[in-house]
């Protein structure tokens, strides 16, 4: 039997920069 | 390292949550590295740790569950690919990271004060008050012209672009804010999506705080841009009304600042990018990967996938595949649309723009205040381009070095 994980996405809030 | 069936495995500092009946969530705080494990597997990782060998754990496991269990495996996964293991018989094969929030002495309770449930009513009805005053007068809409305070194109150029800067600032702020409320520490930084620049918030530790309770640490940037874009209406609107008075360069500010906000909150509705809005959908339906899975499941419909990605694609969880089945389209759609949005506008118009620029600037005679005048403004306009460039090269250098480390580690 394998061990499987579910990786968990990384959380990084955004905004955008546009001059 | 040698990593044999009678290796001693030690662990870096391991934080856990429990996910759902089978499930726990578990990782490393220190690099916001996470993965959803089922609980048989936080038990090895237990048992590992207090100092059992590989093998023996094996041995315990098969015992229990009457079928061989490929702990090896799982311990060159948890070397690896996870990084929680500290040292392998002694020998160090992922260091210690120092951690290092930023403005780490904001306190919860500022957090609190700022952002709790009276205060986002606050905000909302300050937006909501600005909308109503846009939709009831017709006026006050921004426009894309409002982007030029003045007459010179380098006063205008200068001043957006400072107060871009200034209200990224107070954006980041914000979702930093919102999280120590909740007792998470964050970074903030410079990256891309797709192939826009972007300011950022790593919150990552934030998958330690149950779903329901993260949405306060998502909203709270957007919340902050609403806000000072209903304030701005409302002193529009005063001075229109005859109850206080703004000078014209006045107006004119606010008038830039409303459409920057405009811009920077329609942005944050572009889920097929990695946005505020995407992290309160992905919240909402309970996705631990949505982005990535979604990128498994387009490559398996139209490349093939390693046997690793493949297994990775296949343990998605149900209720994520349905959901990646109608979001998968939206990513597809919408980042053609992004591309194109961007080669469209903001590229051409860049370029449309620095091809002015020079050709005003062949009149002037090197290092002329001319000359110095149009060099600034062609820096300023490259900054969000520069900003992607580089984003560019870390991510492919991280990603370089990730592969080479995964790879010398496999050499066992």
């Amino acid at each position: 039997m394998k061990i499987q994980a579910k990786k968990v996405e990384s959380v990084r809030t955004t905004l955008l920069n546009a001059t | 390292m040698n990593l044999t069936g009678d290796s001693i495995l030690k662990m870096h500092q391991l934080v856990r949550r429990v996910e759902n009946e089978e499930e726990i969530l578990i990782g490393r705080a220190d690099i916001s590295n996470y993965i959803v494990l089922p609980a048989i597997g936080v038990e090895i990782v237990d048992m590992l740790d207090e100092g059992k060998s590989i093998n023996e754990v094996a041995v315990i496991m098969e015992e229990r569950l009457g079928e061989p269990v490929d702990v090896l495996d799982f311990a060159q996964d948890l070397i690896g690919s996870y990084q929680f293991v500290h040292m392998v018989d002694g020998e160090v094969v992922n260091e210690l990271v120092p951690v290092v929030d930023h403005l780490s002495w904001i306190k919860e309770r500022t957090g609190q004060f700022f952002f709790n449930r009276v205060t986002f009513g606050f905000y909302g009805l300050i937006f909501l008050a600005g909308l109503t005053i846009c939709i009831s007068t017709g006026k006050y809409v921004p426009v894309f012209s409002d982007i030029f305070v003045s007459s010179s194109v380098t006063v205008s150029v200068l001043v957006s672009f400072v107060t871009t800067w200034v209200f990224l600032f107070f954006h980041e702020l914000a979702h930093l804010m919102a999280a120590r409320s909740l007792g998470i520490g964050s970074r903030i930084g410079l990256s891309h999506r797709l192939v826009f620049a972007v300011a950022e918030t790593n919150m990552s530790n934030i998958v330690l705080i149950e779903p329901e309770r993260r949405y306060k640490a998502f909203v709270a940037g957007m919340s902050w841009d609403a806000m000072f874009w209903g304030i701005g209406v409302i002193l529009l609107f005063a001075h229109d009304a005859g109850w206080m008075s703004l000078m014209p360069a006045l107006q004119a500010f606010i008038r830039m600042i409303n459409v920057i906000l405009l811009m920077a909150l329609a942005f944050q509705f572009m889920v097929f990018m990695q946005t505020d809005v995407y992290y309160m959908l992905a919240t909402k339906f309970r996705c631990t990967n949505l982005m990535v899975n979604t990128r498994l499941f387009l490559r398996e419909k139209y490349r093939f996938l390693t046997q690793e990605e493949r297994e990775e694609w296949e343990y998605v969880a149900d209720h994520e595949k349905r959901v990646i089945r109608w979001y998968s389209w939206v990513y597809l759609i919408g980042s053609v649309w992004g591309i194109w949005f961007f080669a469209q506008y903001q590229l051409r118009m860049a370029l449309d723009f620095i091809w002015k620029i020079a050709d005003d600037m062949k009149n002037a005679s090197l290092g002329s205040w001319e000359f110095w005048d149009g060099i600034l403004l062609i820096l300023l306009v490259l900054v969000p381009f520069l900003i992607v460039g580089w984003s560019w090269i870390r991510a492919y250098r991280q990603r370089r070095s990730e592969r080479e480390r995964a790879k010398s580690l496999q050499g066992t």
